[in-house]
């Protein structure tokens, strides 16, 4: 068994229990991928899910109806990436209205799945025989809070795709996951849980990397054959795929951190600068803070002028900027004991070789007790 | 962008460095008392004999801040912890001047050459009491009166050792707390102090009239819980730490032979030369 720990949160953050919208952006960002065939010019009229780039495996539709204009260079996860821009009408119009179509059977499931490009559920769904459905409800960011608060504001609809994925699958255990310090959705799930037999609670210890889908497996004694993993986050967009026909143009993200007053999961358009989600609906307590993009300890700094949200953004933390000075290595070793997959963080540092099976988890740098960015080492971005 | 993790698990740098320094404090302040005010108190020396003890601490302070400000590395490290270490566990009766002359030659070869500065020196001073003579690790006060000591005396801290190192209970409470804490290297004191004890029973099989200094040792002790586990001078993996411990343990017993408080102290030193190789073969 692997060694996880728990790990320290420096301060509280009072999050807000309803959820909070900014779906009306001005300007919405789509990230030009390479091998994409652009299918929309300068000032063409764009409708909302509009398919806007495609290549022979995928397509990308407009989250919002508007107006093509330029193209300008964005930052998502690190990378400047050119970006179409999509000035809003803010009517909402889609191209075609579609009828809702009833999922009565797998293969229709599955049909619908592929259509919504979830391909990878859609496949292993379609492939493996599964006998244990986890529902994901753990983040394992510290002051992101996307699943734990998807599970409580739509429980009910998350039980219920569950269910029926498990029943057109004959998947015979499905099993939601709370951390067991997570009393709010103990107490939903619980209330919610009992109209469906199949379905058990399990309390997940607070540890860290938990909340990913293959450690969750592994501590829960689960085969890695057949199991499927879904965060929170995925089910709820399956249940508007399946029930609503809606493509994923929404995403939720944590705005949080010890420099907002609040910290609150919103509702935002994909493609959404930050800046804008900023002056709208966050109110930032301090004048000297730092932006920290998908949490502290797997996130990057970024500049919220240039940072848009991607489908895989999961928030933003914003901390007082406080200089953390780094010290010589001490040769202490923490680093190489505490790393769950056994790479060699002092070795990396010291030879510059790159390991692959690093998950830049961060928690070589979160042990290090001389706060050396062994992060930035195993990610190949020393200056050296 | 830029990335980096901005949450740490203690918030304070180098904790066991910074609780290593406060322990030596009281360690320092009962050297004061043995070796300073008793001797000086008892009329076994004159005022300089009473704040040789503090002035060793004092010297050993201001070595790693010149050596700071020289370096342009910071002073609070551990630099500063080895000569503190040093300034404790001088041989009571050393020559004052050639020690801190010592100190400040250990610190110059221990910047250019990785190893246990602490246990250089005393390999060092011991090797110089020896050809001088006057190797002793009594002061002169307790020359006289080692013999009437009893075993609460010895874990009071009275009798055997360096100038300010031989506060037993306070070493045992140190390793206590150390084990608490997850930087410290606890394998390495652990399997030391095992597998001397276990070769030395088996000595006992053999030569039943082995001496009880071998036994209850401040020195020895003293270095297994500070010296020997010091983090730059010893294997980051834990296989290596396992190795180091038990080759600490076989040495020190086998080096016993000439003389242990020598033994002790040579071990560290030569796995402190050979702890970087030991990493490459585990890791």
């Amino acid at each position: 068994m692997r060694e996880l720990i728990k790990l320290n949160k420096n301060y509280n953050c009072d999050l807000n229990s309803e959820l909070v919208s900014y779906l009306d952006p001005e300007f919405v960002y789509i990230p030009i991928k390479k091998n994409y065939n652009l299918l929309v010019k300068n000032k063409d009229l764009v409708l909302k899910e509009q398919i806007i780039m495609e290549n022979n495996l995928n397509k990308i539709i407009s989250p919002i109806s508007g107006l093509a204009k330029e193209i300008k260079m964005r930052n998502i996860s690190g990378a400047l990436v050119p970006c179409l821009v999509i000035e809003n009408d803010f009517k909402e119009k889609a191209k075609v209205v579609r009828k809702k179509t009833m999922v009565e059977n797998r293969e229709a499931l599955i049909s619908k799945l592929y259509e919504y490009y979830f391909k990878y559920i859609a496949s292993v769904l379609e492939t493996r025989k599964i006998n244990n459905l986890v529902i994901n409800g753990i983040e394992d960011e510290p002051y992101i809070f996307n699943n734990p608060f998807i599970l409580n504001n739509y429980c009910k609809e998350i039980l219920e795709i569950s269910d029926m994925i498990a029943d057109f699958f004959s998947i015979p255990k499905t099993i939601v996951a709370v951390k067991a310090s997570d009393t709010l959705n103990i107490n939903k799930c619980l209330s919610s849980i009992g109209t469906y037999p199949n379905i058990e609670l399990s309390l997940v210890d607070d540890k860290y990397l938990l909340g990913n889908g293959y450690f969750l497996r592994e501590y829960l004694n689960l085969e890695e054959l057949d199991t499927l993993v879904l965060s929170a986050r995925e089910l709820i967009d399956i249940y508007n795929a399946i029930k609503h026909d809606h493509h994923i143009t929404e995403t939720f993200i944590t705005i949080s951190g010890n420099a907002v007053e609040k910290s609150q999961v919103i509702k935002v358009k994909i493609g959404t600068l930050f800046k804008d989600i900023i002056d709208e609906k966050v109110k930032i307590t301090s004048p000297n803070v730092k932006y920290i993009i998908n949490g502290l300890m797997t996130g990057e700094e970024c500049d919220i002028n240039d940072s848009i949200v991607a489908t895989s953004t999961k928030g933003l933390v914003i901390i007082n900027n406080e200089n953390i000075k780094e010290e010589e290595c001490n040769n202490c070793g923490l680093c190489y004991k505490i790393c769950p997959v056994k790479v060699n963080p002092k070795k990396v540092m010291d030879t510059g070789k790159i390991s692959t099976n690093c998950l830049d988890c961060g928690l070589c740098t979160y042990m290090c007790p001389n706060h050396i960015n062994l992060r930035k080492y195993l990610r190949g971005e020393n200056e050296k | 962008m830029k990335s980096n993790v901005y949450i740490h698990k203690s918030n304070i740098t180098n904790f066991l460095l910074k609780i290593t320094l406060g322990f030596l404090v009281f360690f320092a302040l009962f050297g004061i008392y043995k070796s300073g005010y008793r001797v000086y108190h008892n009329g076994y020396g004159n005022i300089f004999t009473l704040v040789k003890p503090l002035l060793y601490v004092i010297c050993a302070v201001l070595i790693s801040f010149v050596y700071a400000k020289i370096t342009k590395k910071k002073f609070i490290s551990y630099n500063l912890l080895s000569n503190v270490l040093i300034s404790l566990i001088i041989i009571p009766e050393f020559n004052f001047f050639l020690a801190i002359f010592l100190m400040i030659v250990i610190n110059i070869i221990s910047h250019f050459v990785k190893l246990n500065p602490a246990s250089l020196y005393m390999v060092i001073s011991i090797l110089i009491s020896m050809i001088l003579k006057n190797y002793s690790f009594l002061n002169v006060f307790e020359q006289e009166i080692h013999h009437e000591y009893v075993l609460s005396d010895y874990l009071l801290g009275f009798g055997y050792g360096g100038i300010s190192n031989t506060f037993l209970i306070l070493i045992i409470i140190s390793f206590i707390t150390f084990l608490c804490i997850r930087e410290y290297k606890k394998e390495i004191p652990l399997l030391a102090f095992t597998v001397y004890y276990v070769l030395l029973l088996i000595k006992l099989i053999f030569i039943p009239s082995v001496s009880s200094s071998y036994f209850i040792n401040n020195n020895l002790l003293f270095a297994f819980v500070f010296i020997a586990p010091l983090s730059i001078y010893t294997p980051y993996s834990k296989g290596g730490c396992y190795i180091y411990g038990v080759l600490l343990g076989i040495l020190t017993f086998a080096l016993s032979f000439i003389d242990l408080d020598l033994g002790v102290y040579l071990s560290i030193l030569l796995l402190s030369l050979i702890s970087g190789k030991i990493d490459k073969y585990i890791v």
